[in-house]
């Protein structure tokens, strides 16, 4: 993809399935909502939710846990399906994120920028939750950020090829509506539903994270950023929420930290390792939890705190590093 | 040894045909110049890396910004074995 193409993705990609919201909504007021509808949702919600965050996220932007690679290639593509960019791209911009959350250089902080009062609040939510996506200067390169995950000829092949999976996203709850009602209107609205309906809602809970996850909740570490943990998102975000806990140990395979903390990603790949499906799964056990949390403590946290590298990476002319190591 | 042509090569099966006719590709021709994206790019590299059967420091793979950049990452990586 080219710039301008790049663009028009974006820009699509935030109309159209917020127009598909607004016709759901006039068929959900004319009743015409039938029980395919609502499973062609809910099972695309459930592999786009599942792709971003255990794929994109825990597998490929931290290396939580190795797994198979049958099951590498299935989490990736489900995560192309959400539509979110290719992962490479993802990746290379969420650990540029890690490197110097909320300070100069953050692709998505909502205080970049930052201005006072209101409106400047709103305006830095505005540009983490979606704003930062219409940035055409922004680029992390992904050779220096993510060379690893370049070097799968699985993860190029479903970069290059991206929207067809962004497509695909679309037309497998097509294709489900179509088994379920054996009627072509059943597997428009499928598609309707369990694509673009589906696109808006998985979507916006990620960029709430982005959004709400860097500025209202609780701070369990005084990490140097601003990430909170928002407890009621992190159903729906399959654990992603638990933003803070992230930012402290950004490499766990668990977001939640406490037994309470439901976190559905780590529960899977817990459930993979017991399947003998993932291994190597990172875990931070409670005593160097708090370990940390204290020394976090005496330094004090927050956007304004010290971090290294002070930089972020793609702004350095030579980097001695290879893989991106984020913790 | 890599020649500039082994390079070209990829590139153009890499840009498939978008290549316009008359730009000529030498040692000095930047990779951006020739309109490839990150991604492109990648592939050249990774397709290099596997062809020679040898693994690039990522960080050197990152700042070639010419074919002959490229070339040389190839060539001392192949007879240094780093």
């Amino acid at each position: 993809m080219d710039g301008r193409e790049h663009y028009a993705f974006i820009l699509l990609s935030s109309l159209l399935p917020l127009l598909a919201v607004i016709g759901a909504a006039v068929l959900l007021w004319n009743k015409v909502v039938g029980p395919a509808d609502v499973v062609a949702f809910c099972v695309m919600y459930v592999i786009a939710g599942l792709g971003v965050s255990t794929g994109y996220h825990r597998l490929l932007a931290h290396r939580s846990f190795r797994t198979t690679r049958p099951l590498r290639i299935f989490f990736a593509a489900a995560g192309a399906m959400a539509g979110q960019g290719p992962p490479v791209i993802w990746v290379a911009h969420h650990r540029r994120h890690h490197r110097v959350a909320d300070k100069p250089g953050d692709p998505h902080s909502p205080y970049s920028d930052e201005e006072p009062g209101l409106r400047g609040a709103l305006k830095g939510l505005w540009h983490a939750h979606m704003g930062w996506l219409f940035d055409r200067g922004l680029s992390s390169d992904p050779m220096r950020y993510c060379p690893d995950v370049l070097r799968d000829k699985d993860m190029r092949f479903i970069s290059r090829n991206f929207v067809w999976f962004v497509l695909g996203g679309v037309a497998l709850p097509g294709a489900i509506g179509l088994a379920l009602t054996g009627t072509w209107a059943g597997a428009a609205t499928g598609a309707l539903w369990g694509g673009l309906v589906r696109f808006f809602f998985a979507n916006h809970v990620t960029y709430a994270v982005n959004s709400i996850g860097h500025y209202f909740g609780r701070r369990r570490f005084a990490t140097p950023d601003e990430s909170r943990n928002v407890g009621w998102l992190a159903l729906f975000s399959f654990g992603e929420a638990w933003h803070n806990n992230h930012h402290a140990f950004p490499r766990s395979a668990s977001h939640g930290m406490r037994w309470y903390e439901v976190d559905i990603s780590a529960m899977i790949i817990t459930g993979l390792e017991k399947l003998g499906l993932a291994s190597d799964v990172i875990r931070i056990d409670r005593e160097r939890q708090e370990t940390k949390a204290a020394a976090w403590e005496k330094i004090g946290g927050g956007r304004h705190a010290r971090s290294t590298p002070a930089k972020p990476l793609a702004e350095l002319r030579k980097t001695t590093v290879g893989v991106v190591d984020v913790e | 040894m890599i020649t500039v042509e082994d390079v070209a090569d990829l590139i153009r099966r890499e840009l498939r045909g978008k290549l316009a006719k008359d730009v000529t590709i030498d040692a000095s021709t930047r990779l951006d110049d020739l309109g490839l994206s990150s991604l492109q790019v990648a592939e050249i590299v990774f397709t290099l890396e596997e062809d020679y059967g040898v693994e690039f420091d990522p960080a050197r793979a990152a700042d070639a910004s010419t074919l002959g950049d490229l070339i040389a990452l190839v060539n001392d990586t192949a007879t240094t074995g780093a």
